[in-house]
């Protein structure tokens, strides 16, 4: 079920009362449990056994890594959670591309074609095999001591709010929120009671507000523009490409970020601390502080479970931008099985690389005032951005012709303005909203908008509600946009 | 806890009153209290309301703007365009349109409204079996009714919350010139008037790269929905209400997907339904076919930049409202003048009348009769003929030079050895037309439909054919140089040796002509179709081939061809 849905309220706010009503730690964890598999059930039906096998698999694999004596073991157990993991992943997100790839080489040498498996992807699928991944992982590197209760665990990589577009949770963050605590450093392995504070419910219920706000209002709304620009993107004058550019990397924030909201605001109210996701990318000064700032739960997992085993920076500047480009490729093609997302992942491995490159043949650029002043952070920030919008239009242009029209028109400009005057005249409501979006953007940059928010006297706070249900309410179109990393 | 329930209820109020004050925004606006724009002129009443019926594409027709347009011309006639009716069900309103006695009623039939529909999977078109119409038609026994259409029922889920707030915005900053009839005004007649929706316009140019369906035809509802229509017209004309039936205008890329002979078919069965009770019908569905106007494959967009449309129909109503009067604003004694220059002679029927070797320059006869008429000899340079039926007119050495013919019904007439320079025929209908040794350069034969036309020898330097269907011409030898094909049609005809070199061929298609030793130098074939097309011994030299198709063309023939 989307979480902009009628369905998605009646059901938090069901699971919420029952929380409060059931305050047993067990059966509470049973009915979250529960509640994430109907959550997961009511959106993907039968696929739902995919989650059970990962939960099962790397559960017992996990005890069994743990338990293992020798490390020759202990790597077989981990390349067995891998292969399982990653052949699901790549089962039901790749088969298919892959046969088109091997159809398309073999229509060229005159064979004849293999036919597609059409599998749906399963929802969350590239979410959940990561989370498990890092359990056992963690594990295996000594970090984390394996789950004792399936329950735990399966709740871990079921919880609901995250389960199917993130962040993705790190076991060793999340396992101790279910245990209760004896000491500051000490948990046992008894699952906590929830409790339902009123300062994490008020938050939360900001955090969820903003998310709406940010989803339903700003990025459905601007989603008909950047529809109209790239359906047919071959004619576009220059400044549209900009214009659909920019439109779509707002509309994907606004989408993205704001799912995460929603998704960190239900968790906190349940009394679970999720880490943020989002940190105003659009103020990144780099494409390192980009990548800090966007997707933060993936970049550190990335990080952390690929880009450090590969060797990171530490085997010489070749392998280190070796790395980067190999990192980013699979992370672009984490998104989706289509080459114009693994051109984005590899642009954005380019700009790191060439970064790499400049702070490597400038080290004094690193630390220098002059490059901390305003205005110099601003021409950071606008040249940065630039790139980051560039490569948004790999993200949204599957068409690999049409992708270097609009990457040439993006860069080669034509200073031609008759048709781009014409959108702006027929699409003034997503062109007000672009605006005030990095208007509010900028007043939030300094501020911590959530918690100024949560801390208003309730008739405020009642007027803020309102506010944001009003606009989302009058400005609701009735054919609901799907969130665009379900489909990842 | 107690926390909690504070927390849980603030929500709850900020929920409820924000729900609350949708609810009254869509029953304020639902009412008309928020937009609409009230009818000021005319009384709806006996003989003075024109209805608009039919589907979808006749929910496009601005009917205020063709009020307005029909008042400019003197007419105080409301005219309201009610919701959605398809054929068969409108036999169970017939009695609400009937008891508001109204002048006329302006019909669509769209193709699919008589059978040609979206379908999955493919389409096995079976023979076309031909249509009988009804010698008696009576209404059934058994009215079927169409729920849920007679009353306005208010479901608010259905409601689009998005629509309704820009609507409203657009009424506050005066940027909707459209203006929807007043369901206020409903109460006084008992029907539902219609609210169209689909207001943006889409290029053209994306609509005729492809429809998004497949379509088939069913003779089973074809029969039936024709029987009904047969059924409604026979109700009309006893009640004395007259109709005007048109089919509705589409995209390019919609009408290639019917066969010539399924268009031709369906046209004739509705165009013979209406000739059965003497109704006037129109064919408007190539008229617009690659204008900017629509917002889907087959739907108008209901804008401010498609009121062609609209305008279209209040020209196509003005004839039937003028034939109530014998003459407009002339005595018969000013025919007798010689010098009838810059004079009004809109709607004036002038049928038979001996108007020769008279000046006529600069004067007006959009909309008037001159079928028949005798113009032999009189100037009639830069004359505004536009909706005006010239068949059989007698136009010997007339001068029409400059003059404004577009939209006008040329059949049966002689235009042979004409001086046409700057001559507008755009939209025009030219039936058995001579136009032989004819010229005239910069003339507009736009969108026109030319069938059996004889321009032998004639010269038509940088004239305009695009979007015309052309059906069995003769130009042998003709000139038409740097002239503008694109989007035609050239069916069945016979272009020997004509020039149409540096001409502009993109997206014209031959279909069973001859083009032998035609001269296609230098000229554009960006999406050209030849089929079954004779082009022995033409001259393709210099000619770029872009996406063009050759069917059962010999392309042995063809030099200097360039293909990208």
């Amino acid at each position: 079920m989307l979480f902009t849905t009628p369905e998605f309220i009646i059901f938090f706010v069901i699971v919420l009362t029952v929380i409060v009503i059931v305050k047993r730690g067990l059966f509470q964890h049973l009915v979250l449990l529960g509640a994430s598999y109907f959550f997961f059930y009511f959106s993907s039906n039968y696929l739902v056994t995919l989650l059970i096998f990962s939960t099962l698999l790397d559960f017992y694999i996990g005890k069994a890594i743990f338990s293992a004596k020798s490390k020759r073991m202990k790597k077989i157990l981990l390349i067995s959670s891998l292969a399982g993991n990653l052949g699901l992943l790549g089962f039901f997100k790749y088969v298919d591309f892959g046969i088109l790839q091997i159809n398309q080489l073999a229509n060229t040498l005159g064979f004849s074609e293999i036919p597609a498996l059409g599998l749906i992807l399963p929802i969350g699928i590239s979410f959940y095999t990561f989370q498990t991944i890092s359990y056992v992982v963690d594990i295996y590197r000594g970090k984390l001591t394996p789950s004792k209760s399936l329950a735990e665990f399966a709740l871990f990589v079921s919880f609901f709010p995250q389960l199917v577009a993130g962040p993705i949770l790190r076991a060793s963050e999340f396992l101790p929120q279910l245990r209760e605590k004896i000491s500051t450093n000490n948990m046992t392995t008894r699952l906590r009671t929830i409790t339902i504070h009123d300062k994490s419910l008020r938050i939360g219920i900001t955090l969820m507000a903003l998310g709406f706000f940010k989803k339903m209002f700003f990025a459905d709304n601007i989603a008909p523009m950047v529809d109209e620009i790239f359906t047919t993107p071959y004619g576009l004058e220059s400044f549209s490409v900009m214009l659909g550019a920019i439109a779509f990397g707002v509309q994907i924030y606004g989408d993205f970020s704001g799912y995460s909201d929603i998704a960190i605001g239900a968790a906190m109210i349940l009394g679970f601390h999720i880490p943020v996701n989002f940190n105003k990318p659009y103020f990144a000064t780099s494409p390192v502080d980009f990548w800090r700032r966007w997707h933060i739960s993936l970049s550190l997992w990335l990080r952390d479970y690929l880009y450090i085993p590969l060797g990171g920076n530490k085997k010489g500047n070749l392998k280190t931008y070796v790395n980067l480009v190999t990192v980013m490729f699979l992370g672009g093609l984490w998104h989706g099985a289509s080459w114009n997302f693994v051109i984005w992942g590899l642009m954005h491995g380019l700009y790191l690389t060439v970064q790499k490159l400049i702070v490597k043949r400038f080290p004094k650029l690193k630390n220098n005032t002059f490059t901390q002043k305003r205005h110099i952070k601003i021409i950071s920030i606008l040249v940065t951005q630039y790139f980051v919008f560039m490569a948004w239009l790999a993200f949204r242009v599957q068409d690999i012709d049409a992708l270097s029209y609009v990457l040439y028109k993006y860069v080669i400009w034509d200073f031609a303005t008759s048709s781009t005057i014409q959108m702006l005249s027929h699409n003034k409501f997503p062109i007000i909203l672009i605006i005030g979006f990095f208007i509010l953007n900028y007043i939030s940059y300094k501020r911590n908008i959530v918690e100024k928010l949560s801390h208003i006297k309730p008739v405020y706070w009642i007027g803020f509600l309102f506010s944001i249900m009003i606009l989302i309410l009058f400005f609701y179109d009735t054919t609901p946009e799907d969130f665009i990393y379900f489909r990842f | 806890m107690r926390e909690n329930i504070k927390i849980s209820l603030c929500v709850g109020i900020a929920f409820l009153v924000a729900f609350g004050i949708l609810l009254l925004f869509f029953i304020m606006y639902n009412e008309g209290l928020l937009t609409n724009t009230p009818i000021t002129k005319g009384e709806i009443g006996v003989k003075n309301t024109i209805f608009l019926l039919g589907t979808s594409y006749v929910g496009a027709i601005n009917s205020t703007h063709v009020q307005n347009t029909l008042s400019d011309f003197g007419f105080n006639i409301s005219v309201l365009n009610p919701i959605n009716n398809k054929i068969t069900p409108t036999l169970g309103k017939l009695d609400n349109f009937i008891s508001n006695k109204p002048k006329l009623v302006v019909y669509g039939v769209g193709f699919r409204d008589i059978g040609f529909k979206e379908i999955n999977g493919r389409c096995n078109l079976s023979p076309i079996p031909s249509y009988i119409v009804p010698k008696n038609s009576t209404l059934p026994d058994t009215i079927i009714e169409n729920n849920g259409q007679k009353s306005i029922e208010f479901n608010i889920f259905s409601q689009n919350p998005k629509r309704i707030t820009f609507d409203i915005f657009e009424n506050i900053l005066g940027e909707k010139q459209i203006e929807y009839v007043s369901k206020q005004n409903s109460k006084k007649i008992n029907v539902e008037l219609n609210h169209f929706e689909f207001d943006e316009i889409r290029p053209i140019t994306d609509l005729n790269k492809s429809v998004p369906n497949t379509y088939c035809m069913d003779f089973d509802t074809r029969n039936l929905e024709l029987d009904s229509l047969d059924s409604i017209f026979t109700e009309f004309h006893k009640n004395d209400i007259d109709v005007i039936v048109f089919i509705p205008p589409y995209t390019a890329s919609y009408l290639n997907e019917l066969s010539p002979a399924l268009k031709s078919e369906l046209i004739f069965n509705v165009k013979s339904i209406s000739e059965k009770h003497e109704f006037n019908f129109y064919d408007l569905s190539f008229k617009f076919k690659n204008k900017n106007i629509f917002s889907d494959h087959t739907h108008v967009a209901y804008n401010q930049k498609s009121l062609i449309y609209s305008e279209t129909i209040a020209s196509l109503i003005l004839p039937s409202l003028y034939a109530d009067y014998t003459s407009y604003g002339y005595d018969n004694d000013l025919l007798l003048r010689k010098d009838l220059s810059k004079i009004n002679f809109s709607y004036v029927d002038l049928s038979k009348k001996d108007m020769s070797n008279k000046d006529m320059s600069y004067s007006n006869f959009h909309g008037a009769n001159l079928t028949n008429a005798d113009l032999s000899s009189t100037i009639m340079i830069n004359s505004i003929l536009s909706h005006v039926d010239l068949s059989n007119t007698i136009l010997t050495n007339t001068i029409l030079t400059g003059a404004d013919l577009s939209n006008t019904i040329l059949t049966n007439v002689d235009l042979s050895n004409k001086d046409l320079t700057n001559t507008i025929l755009t939209g025009s209908a030219l039936t058995n037309v001579k136009l032989n040794k004819a010229h005239g350069s910069n003339s507009d034969f736009s969108s026109t439909v030319m069938i059996n036309v004889d321009m032998t020898q004639s010269s038509f330097l940088s004239t305009n054919f695009s979007n015309s269907t052309i059906l069995n011409l003769r130009s042998f030898g003709a000139l038409f140089s740097n002239s503008d094909f694109s989007y035609s049609q050239i069916l069945d005809s016979n272009l020997q040796g004509s020039y149409l070199d540096n001409s502009d061929l993109s997206h014209v298609k031959f279909n069973n002509s001859n083009l032998f030793g035609v001269n296609l130098s230098n000229s554009k074939m960006n999406f050209t179709m030849m089929e079954s097309t004779n082009i022995k011994n033409a001259n393709f030299e210099s000619i770029i081939l872009e996406n063009s198709k050759f069917v059962d063309v010999n392309m042995n023939c063809i030099h200097h061809v360039i293909c990208e």
